[in-house]
C-alpha cells in the first residue's frame, strides 16, 4: 500500500471515529440576523451590536443542540418493514430485540431478521422469532491486524448473507455466503481471482470503504449472484454451491447496483439509470445521489435538489425517470434516506426546534405513506438498514 | 431577504451537510471544539449569502470553500505565536506501510506536525477527493503550489508513520 492509499484510508477511519452533533440551524439562522438588526442600529447606538455577540456566541449554540429532548406530542405508527437500531436495541417492524454485540458494519434487513457487522469481523444474525446469532465461518474471522470483513450484504427476500473476508493463506478476499436461518454456510471460501483486485496501482481495491463494495442479488437458478464493486470496476461473481465460483467485469464502477439496474452520476450532478449491460432507461437532476436503488432496482431514493421540492425526499422510478416527493414530517428536515425490505425507504428526521431530537419515519415508496416509527432524544445514534 | 421557504431550505441543507464538513474541520485544525466553531461561522455566511447560493451554486461546495477559508484567517491569526515543527520526534516504534489503516492516534501526531497549507491540502485531496484544481480555487492558490504542498506533506507524513511519533494523541476536546 502507497502512502496516499495509507493517508486516503486512515483519514476516513478518523472521519468515522467523529460523532458530530447537529446545532440547531435556527440558532445560526438567528445569531445572523440578530447579527444585521445590530448593524442597522449600529449609528444609534454600538452597544446593541454587542450585546448581541453576546447573546449569541458559539457556546450559545452548544447548548442548543445539547437540549432536552422532545416536548411536543408525535404520533407514532408501525411498519412491518421497518428495521432500525439504537442504543443496542434492534428494531424489526414492531418487535425490539437487545443486542449483546455493538454494531460496527452496516446493518441490513433479511427476510425473516436482520444481520450486522459487530467488533473483532464477527457478523450478527437476529431472526424475527429467536435468540441473536454470530454468525461462524471456517475461514480466518478476522486475522489480527489484518483488514476486517467486507460487508456484510444481505438478500431480503432469502434471507442470505455475503461476506467478503480476507483470506491470510491466500492473500486476498474471498466470498462467504451463508443461510443463517437454517444455520448453514453454504460452500466454503470462494477465493476471487487475482483480476478482481489487483489493479494496476491500486493496492487497495475497496478504496476504504468497506460496506459499499458489495451488493448481494440472491439465488438465481441454483447459483448465487453477488455484485461487488471495487475502485474502479464492477464484477458480476456467481458463487455455487460446491465452493466454486466465477466472474466476469461489468465495466466502470457505478453509483450503485442490483441486477437489473445500474445507477450512475455525472460530475454535473445528473443520476443516470441503465440496464446492467449499459442500456439506457433513464436519467433525472436535482436529485442528490445518496438514497440509493431499492433492492429490487425500481426505485432509486434520495434528497431532492429541485428548489421547488427542497426539503423533500425524492422517489424516482428507474424505468421511466418520473420523480415523486415525500415531505418530511411538520418542523423536520429528511436526512440519510435508505432502504429497508421491498420498497420501504426510512430517513431520519431531525427536529428543527428540539435538535438533535428526531423521528425515524418509515414510508411506502409505491403509496408514498409514511408512518413515525419512532421519535428518539439523539437522531444521531440510530443505525438505518442498508440494502 | 431571505424568505421563510429559503430559511426551510437551510435548515434542510445545513442539518444534511453539517456531519461531513464537520469531520472535515475537524481533520484540517485537529480540534473538535475550534472546528464546530468555525463551521458554524461558515455556516452564518452560507445563511447570509443563501438566497443567491441556493439558486446558483452548488451549496455544499460553497460552504466547503467558506471553511476552508474560515480555517485558513484562523491559521494566519495564530501564525504569529506559532513555532514550525523542524525536527522529527525520535523513534518508538516501527509502523508497516503495508497496514491498511494506521494507528489512528499515529495519524493524528502526523497531521498535527504539518504545516497548516499542507494539512489542508492533504485534507482536501484525500478526504475531500477534490481535484488539484479544485483545491486551488478553494485555497485561492496555483494549482503548482497545491501539487508542491501535496508532494511535500505526503513526504513528511510517510516520514513521521514509518518512525512513529512520540506523543500520540487524538482530536483536542
Amino acid at each position: 500500500m502507497n502512502i496516499e492509499e495509507i493517508v486516503r484510508t486512515s483519514m476516513d477511519q478518523l472521519a468515522r471515529e467523529l460523532q458530530p452533533t447537529v446545532p440547531n440551524p435556527a440558532a445560526v439562522r438567528a445569531r445572523v440576523n440578530r447579527s444585521r438588526r445590530a448593524r442597522s442600529i449600529a449609528v444609534v447606538g454600538l452597544a446593541a451590536a454587542a450585546a448581541a455577540a453576546v447573546v449569541f456566541g458559539v457556546s450559545d449554540l452548544r447548548d442548543h443542540s445539547s437540549g432536552a429532548g422532545p416536548t411536543h406530542s408525535v404520533e407514532l405508527g408501525e411498519s412491518a418493514d421497518a428495521v432500525w437500531m439504537m442504543d443496542g436495541v434492534l428494531h424489526i417492524g414492531d418487535q425490539a430485540y437487545p443486542q449483546d454485540k455493538e454494531i460496527v458494519t452496516a446493518l441490513v434487513p433479511t427476510k425473516n431478521g436482520a444481520v450486522y457487522g459487530a467488533p473483532g469481523g464477527q457478523i450478527v444474525y437476529q431472526p424475527a422469532d429467536g435468540p441473536a446469532q454470530v454468525i461462524s465461518t471456517d475461514g480466518d474471522a478476522n486475522p489480527p491486524g489484518g483488514p476486517t470483513p467486507v460487508g456484510p450484504a444481505a438478500d431480503p427476500d432469502s434471507d442470505l448473507v455475503a461476506i467478503l473476508r480476507w483470506s491470510t493463506a491466500d492473500g486476498r478476499y474471498d466470498l462467504y455466503i451463508y443461510d443463517p436461518a437454517r444455520g448453514r454456510q453454504l460452500g466454503t471460501g470462494m477465493p476471487l481471482g487475482d483480476d478482481t483486485w489487483d489493479l494496476p496501482g491500486d493496492p487497495n481495491p475497496f478504496g476504504g470503504d468497506l460496506l459499499a463494495p458489495i451488493y448481494w442479488v440472491g439465488p438465481n437458478d441454483g447459483e448465487y449472484t453477488v455484485l461487488i464493486r471495487n475502485r474502479q470496476q464492477l464484477w458480476g461473481k456467481y458463487a455455487k454451491g460446491d465452493g466454486s465460483a466465477s466472474g466476469l467485469p461489468l465495466g466502470k464502477a457505478p453509483l450503485d447496483a442490483t441486477l437489473d439496474v445500474l445507477a450512475d452520476v455525472d460530475a454535473d450532478g445528473t443520476l443516470t439509470f441503465t440496464t446492467l449491460d449499459r442500456k439506457p432507461l433513464s436519467s433525472v437532476d436535482d436529485v442528490e445521489p445518496d438514497g440509493g436503488l431499492s433492492h429490487d432496482g425500481v426505485y432509486f431514493a434520495g434528497l431532492s435538489a429541485d428548489p421547488e421540492h427542497s426539503g423533500a425526499v425524492a422517489i424516482v422510478d428507474t424505468n421511466t425517470g418520473d420523480v415523486r416527493y415525500i415531505d418530511p414530517p411538520e418542523g423536520t428536515v429528511p436526512m440519510f434516506p435508505s432502504w429497508s425490505r421491498g420498497h420501504t425507504l426510512m430517513f431520519r428526521a431531525p427536529l428543527l426546534e428540539s435538535a438533535p431530537s428526531g423521528l425515524v419515519v418509515a414510508c411506502d415508496a409505491d403509496s408514498l405513506a409514511c408512518v413515525n416509527v419512532a421519535e428518539v432524544d439523539d437522531i444521531n445514534q440510530t443505525v438505518l438498514p442498508r440494502i | 431577504m431571505v424568505s421563510r421557504r429559503q430559511d426551510e431550505q437551510f435548515d434542510a441543507f445545513m442539518t444534511a451537510s453539517w456531519p461531513s464538513l464537520y469531520r472535515t474541520a475537524v481533520l484540517m485544525t485537529g480540534d473538535t471544539h475550534l472546528a464546530e466553531d468555525l463551521l458554524q461561522n461558515a455556516m452564518g455566511k452560507v445563511y447570509k449569502s443563501w438566497h443567491r447560493v441556493s439558486q446558483v451554486e452548488h451549496p455544499r461546495s460553497y460552504a466547503r470553500a467558506i471553511l476552508a477559508n474560515e480555517v485558513a484567517t484562523w491559521w494566519r491569526r495564530r501564525s504569529s505565536s506559532e513555532l514550525p515543527v523542524e525536527t522529527w520526534p525520535e523513534p518508538t516504534s516501527a509502523v508497516g506501510l503495508d497496514d491498511q489503516v494506521v494507528n489512528a492516534d499515529l495519524m493524528w501526531e502526523a497531521l498535527s506536525t504539518l504545516p497548516a497549507r499542507q494539512r489542508a491540502v492533504v485534507v482536501l485531496r484525500y478526504y475531500e477527493d477534490l481535484s488539484g484544481a479544485e483545491i486551488a480555487r478553494v485555497l485561492d492558490i496555483s494549482e503548482g503550489a497545491v501539487k508542491t504542498h501535496a508532494h511535500r506533506a505526503l513526504r513528511a507524513l510517510e516520514t513521521a508513520l514509518t518512525t512513529g511519533a512520540g506523543n500520540e494523541r487524538g482530536p483536542q476536546a
